[in-house]
């Protein structure tokens, strides 16, 4: 029984083709994937089965209703989780829980069981207003919003991005539990391991559907896109400099230890991973790093600059790209370059030839005078990276630099960052991508605000006897006490 | 030189902004062209009904004469005090006078006659000039000469622009700023600045700066507007106005990142500096003279840094003073500016 | 029901959670009562005042003691040259000069050869302020006349007058009325507006149109707790008045109720309207701000007379719901005239409700874009 039926969508924002002539057929309790690029029009997509926009042509249809027409029955029936899903910010983990339960007329008891795995987690921060929870905190509480009733039909735009790769596996085992109660499943995913666990995949590209069938097939098809093969990494790295030294580093926030005693040392040159499950600690060590943030205890340095008194040093010789795009939209790519070049004092003369050949370097030469905001996510976090660097930094720190983008877009950011540290600058990097964890030299593993692991890929695998630094990473990850409980 | 790129910066994003360049150039120029036609509170066409008992040659004398006052609009003659009563009542007048019996009797056996005068005195203004003037009608008695300084004409619009031409530049230059940093905070950028080596007094300054020039541009097309509409031009020496409005528009965008700075969103910053605003305006005499004040909020309105400019407008434009005259209020504009200034740059933090 | 409930709960929270921006709301009412009430008077009052006397005859000194010791004027400077006079204003150190002639003895003690010269950048107060100055000289003329010899001819008509409503001439009788109108309609179009444009804006509410809830009562549970709100500002403003002000609600205050809660069910259905116009929290600003809350005291006859205005602001103003509810306020609270006489006004603001609910149910989307 085809519970979901689409013939010649098309849709237009403007002059920009968002969706072109799209037909697909979703069957009863299928766990249906949507892959593809940024700006593929996944959401476009999303938006028009779940009855939020018009299309301009063709007819879709849900459980036998039309979109357009019979708006009211579909929404009586699906669940939605649009990929930028907010919460209410000044209300608690719990408050929201319950709104959204209520939303959907149902309680948070009546389906506890569904997202007890991943709503234990957040648990102790029940009384915590969302908005001070952390990025991937966030998403998680969101998925128990979208979980917490049972429709016929869910709708999950991207409901990963920015999750450690445990709570990743435990929100799809969720979902394949909801399946054997006979939900419908519609989801789209930037992760390849995420696809292979659907039934079947759609691959978007510029709004035209390039295939549809089981995961092998479309991932063997354009495994190019999909699935590149990795980097290889020459390591000359001789040099035995210090660059990062934190030494028993603790922050708290009010009776809340982030930051427990941590210790590690960065080499110069090296490419440094920073791992963690959501909530351990990384991205606070890492604006204590950067001079963002006072630290509560311990001592740390960089570059031999203390954290404490010398943080404007620090940040002169410093790059930085957060976790929160953070170029400013309404310049255009050149006038960004302008700007930070200035800012951290790139003699005049030097910038634009400077510049011209970073942009070309990057492919985003003719685009330099197009507006930020209109690049696609990949070309904004590649652009931002190259900005950060632009300046030739000893040190360059990335806070999740790659969330969101398919796998050949994080491929090519990667190529950009190992001729970054070609150049010996020294890159400080988190991510919940576990093939982007094996590209780093030396990796720490945070658990609980403290550092369980640190070494190579290799060598971690061998200690913890596991095939791949996912499996590290779980093994470590299932330590962690302060998410349990 | 860091504060030029962030200076450009501001200005791209100024220009690149859909809503701001429109607003800046054409809020001013409808404030200006419908205010000081609205904004008037000169009192003319008060609608009087007249009760006239006497019907005699000199109640109607006098009846006519009020008719052809220009301050009054005869609406109606009713018969009985009540029947006056229910059209002020119902509005459709503003005062009754009643004649009374034997009116032109009593005057012709030269005794004083009498007369009531009732108004709705709802609105205070309305009400005491309407007396007043009614009074001077009925009894003219000799006056001391009077000569009305500054504005012989009693122009009310001439008192209103240079009030308008301030309170624009408080809207403009205190509203934008107070949104800017916010935006910045909600949209992540800051993050991206604060592990920048940019000082807090570059950055500060980058933000302050182009305020500054668009006082001088919306004030320039105030005063072109005042000229060519109202045809006022400012008595004084112009540079006068140019030197205060430098100082001032530091005031108050000053005051606008302070607000911005402590503010965790827009719609925060829009309402804290909805209620300074507020408060500034209703006590920096703008629409009420502050001589007339109690003595407490007198002391109020020497914080008050709008009183200064709005005296200082006032004085170069109407009454032609001197830089010399207008020194005190300057020197405390200085003052002001400084410290706003400073508060703006130590309550900036880069660092939690 | 249930929903509808967990919804206003959910609103509450958000409202409660930000205080500063409560304390505002609250605290912006109570703020202008006090200083309309206390502070801001047009009242002649402690007039800056300099004196020209060119001699220091006893005559001369005593009519400036009279006028010092009235509490409308204050005599806080005697000058011997126009020059002074003429520096002092552009100094802006005073509001009213006296200016004697030098033989005003010989000259017997005529009104007309005293001059005053009144800063008139201020056209109105300007001619109050004479107009007491020029009573009081006569009065203190007159006084020295008497001494010497006989006394004026009486003048020809006694004017009793009667000022009716508002009997001491207080402007809170005048202000009251309009911070009511300004209130309610910030609280509810302004703050009603934004919040349903934030839901927009962070995303939420395209959870909440894909949820089975109706999309109206989404929009409805976002009104109640702005009217509450009002409410209680309406309260805070009857009772400050009352109380502190000391204004009497002279008419049924069941009738000053009811037409307040038409007033506020107007501006919920402007800032209705607002929100489903526009996209961003600072647009909804901009547009309650710009195109509703200024025009709302300019043009609604809380600061200025409508009757003075050009006949197209005169009609333009028609449009403003807050002129015709000032309107009201004005008449029942104030002049305590009963309902049936304002039936008018009462018509317009309920024909403005039924239109802007009708064009906000039209423009309401059910879907984003």
């Amino acid at each position: 029984m085809k519970v979901i039926e689409v013939k010649g969508i098309s849709k237009y924002y403007g002059k920009t083709k968002a969706l072109h002539e799209v037909s697909f057929e979703i069957g009863q309790g299928e766990l249906f994937g949507l892959i593809g690029p940024d700006g593929s029009g996944k959401s476009t997509l999303f938006r028009i089965l779940t009855t939020l926009l018009n299309a301009d042509t063709g007819t879709a249809s849900v459980m036998g209703y039309d979109v357009r027409k019979e708006y009211k029955e579909i929404r009586k029936r699906i669940g939605y989780m649009p990929g930028r899903f907010s919460l209410y910010q000044d209300l608690t983990v719990e408050e929201n829980l319950n709104f959204f339960a209520t939303v959907f007329q149902t309680t948070v008891k009546a389906h506890y069981g569904q997202i007890k795995d991943i709503y234990e987690q957040i648990a102790p921060f029940a009384n915590r207003r969302a908005g001070a929870l952390s990025g991937g905190m966030k998403q998680k509480l969101a998925l128990c919003c979208a979980l917490v009733h049972s429709p016929e039909i869910l709708f999950l735009d991207e409901p990963t991005t920015g999750v450690d790769p445990v709570s990743r596996k435990e929100f799809w085992q969720i979902l394949a539990k909801l399946r054997t109660q006979g939900m419908t499943i519609v989801v789209s995913t930037p992760f390849m391991d995420e696809a292979r666990r659907c039934n079947r995949i759609a691959f978007l590209q510029e709004g035209n559907v390039r295939g549809i069938d089981t995961p092998a097939v479309i991932l063997d098809r354009f495994r190019n896109i999909l699935c590149p093969p990795g980097l290889q990494r020459d390591i000359d790295n001789t040099e035995t400099r210090t660059i990062i030294r934190v030494n028993g580093l603790v922050k708290q926030f009010g009776n809340f230890t982030a930051v427990d005693h941590i210790s590690f040392e960065v080499k110069s040159g090296e490419i440094f991973g920073f791992l963690g499950a959501n909530g351990a600690g990384k991205t606070t060590a890492m604006r204590i790093l950067c001079g963002l943030s006072l630290p509560t205890g311990g001592n740390a340095e960089v570059m031999g600059f203390d954290v404490y008194t010398q943080s404007e040093e620090i940040k002169r010789r410093i790059g930085y790209m957060s976790q929160k795009f953070s170029l400013y939209e309404d310049l255009n790519v050149w006038e960004n370059v302008r700007l930070f070049a200035g800012i951290y004092g790139v003699p005049d003369k030097e910038i634009p030839p400077r510049a011209e050949e970073m942009l070309h370097r990057i492919g985003l030469y003719e685009s330099r005078h197009t507006l930020v905001r209109e690049l696609p996510l990949g070309w904004k976090q590649r652009l931002a990276f190259s900005v950060a660097i632009f300046h030739r930094p000893q040190l360059v720190f990335l806070d999740e630099p790659t969330g969101g983008v398919d796998p050949a877009t994080r491929r090519q950011f990667w190529e950009l960052i190992y001729q970054a540290a070609h150049q010996g600058i020294t890159v400080f990097v988190t991510t919940h991508y576990m093939d982007e964890a094996e590209y780093c030299d030396r990796i720490s593993m945070m658990v609980d605000g403290r550092i369980r692991a640190l070494d190579t890929p290799a060598k971690l695998k061998e200690m913890f006897n596991a095939k791949d630094m996912d499996e590290v990473f779980r093994l470590l990850a299932r330590e962690a006490k302060r998410n349990g409980n | 030189m860091t504060l030029r790129y962030l200076i450009e910066k501001e200005f791209k994003q100024l220009a690149r902004n859909s809503f701001l360049p429109r607003l800046i150039l054409l809020f001013p120029c409808m404030m200006m062209l419908i205010i000081p036609w609205a904004a008037t509170l000169e009192i003319e066409d008060l609608r009087i009904v007249i009760i006239d008992n006497d019907h005699s040659p000199s109640s109607e004398r006098l009846v006519h004469r009020i008719e052809a006052s220009p301050y009054f609009k005869l609406t109606g003659l009713p018969d009985t005090y009540r029947d006056g009563l229910e059209a002020i009542e119902k509005d459709r007048a503003d005062m009754l006078l009643e004649i009374p019996r034997g009116f032109e009797k009593e005057q012709v056996n030269g005794r004083p006659a009498s007369a009531l005068v009732a108004v709705n005195a709802v609105n205070g203004t309305k009400g005491g000039l309407g007396s007043s003037y009614l009074n001077q009608i009925l009894a003219p008695a000799g006056n001391t000469s009077i000569r009305y300084l500054f504005n012989p004409h009693l122009e009310y619009k001439n008192y209103m622009v240079p009030a308008l031409m301030t309170m624009l530049l408080v809207l403009l230059c205190g509203f934008l700023p107070a949104l800017n940093v916010v935006g910045e905070k909600e949209a992540g950028t800051i993050e991206q600045i604060n592990v920048t080596p940019v000082s807090r007094f570059t950055f500060i300054l980058s933000k302050l700066l182009p305020y500054w020039l668009i006082g001088f541009i919306v004030l320039n097309l105030c005063m072109l507007l005042a000229w060519l509409v109202y045809g006022l031009t400012p008595s004084g020496n112009i540079f006068c106005i140019y030197i205060a409005t430098i100082v001032f528009t530091f005031v108050v965008s000053g005051l606008g990142l302070v607000i911005s700075n402590y503010s965790a969103t827009m719609q925060q910053a829009m309402f804290v500096m909805w209620f300074c605003m507020l408060i500034f305006i209703l006590m920096s005499g703008l629409f009420t003279p502050i001589s007339s004040m109690p003595q407490w909020a007198q002391c109020i309105t020497y914080a008050n840094p709008l009183r200064y400019f709005m005296e200082i407008m006032r004085m170069v434009y109407l009454k032609g003073s001197s830089l010399t005259d207008i020194l005190p209020q300057l020197g405390t504009l200085a003052i002001f500016a400084t410290v706003l200034y400073l508060w703006a740059i130590v309550s900036y933090k880069k660092q939690q | 029901m249930k929903q509808f409930i967990a919804f206003i709960r959910k609103e509450f929270c958000h409202i409660l959670r930000d205080r500063r921006t409560m304390l505002i709301l609250i605290g912006m009412p109570i703020v202008q009562i006090i200083l309309f009430g206390f502070a801001i008077s047009t009242e002649v009052r402690n007039v800056e005042t300099a004196v020209l006397m060119p001699s220091s005859d006893a005559e001369v000194q005593r009519i400036v003691e009279r006028l010092d010791a009235s509490e409308y004027f204050h005599v806080k400077y005697i000058v011997h040259s126009p020059d002074e006079i003429d520096r002092l204003f552009k100094r802006n150190r005073i509001e009213l000069a006296v200016v004697f002639p030098s033989d005003l003895n010989r000259l017997r003690m005529d009104a007309e050869d005293i001059q005053l010269i009144a800063d008139a950048t201020d056209p109105n107060l300007a001619v109050t302020r004479s107009t007491y100055a020029n009573g009081i000289l006569h009065t203190a003329l007159n006084a020295i006349k008497r001494t010497g010899t006989k006394a004026d001819a009486s003048p020809s008509l006694i004017v009793s007058g009667k000022l009716l409503y508002n009997p001491q001439m207080k402007s809170a009788y005048n202000f009251v009325p309009g911070v009511m109108g300004l209130i309610l309609m910030l609280i509810c179009a302004m703050m009603t507006s934004i919040s349903i444009v934030r839901e927009k804006e962070t995303g939420t509410m395209e959870v909440l149109l894909v949820s089975p809830v109706n999309p109206l009562f989404v929009i409805l549970s976002k009104a109640v707790p702005y009217f509450v709100l009002s409410l209680i500002n309406l309260t805070t403003i009857l009772l400050l008045s009352v109380f502190v002000l000391q204004v009497p609600i002279a008419g049924n205050l069941f009738s000053l109720l009811s037409v307040s809660l038409l007033f506020i069910f107007v501006s919920l259905a402007l800032g209705l309207l607002v929100s489903c116009l526009v996209r961003t929290q600072v647009a909804a600003m901009l547009v309650s701000g710009m195109v509703m809350l200024i025009p709302t005291i300019i043009l609604s006859g809380i600061i200025f007379p409508i009757e003075s205005m050009p006949g197209i602001l005169q009609a333009l103003s028609c449009l403003i719901p807050a002129r015709w509810y000032v309107d009201l306020v004005r008449k029942l609270m104030i002049e305590g005239v009963p309902l049936a006489y304002v039936w008018h006004e009462v018509t317009v603001l309920l024909v403005m409700a039924i239109a802007l609910i009708g064009i906000t149910a039209r423009k309401f989307k059910n879907r984003l874009e």
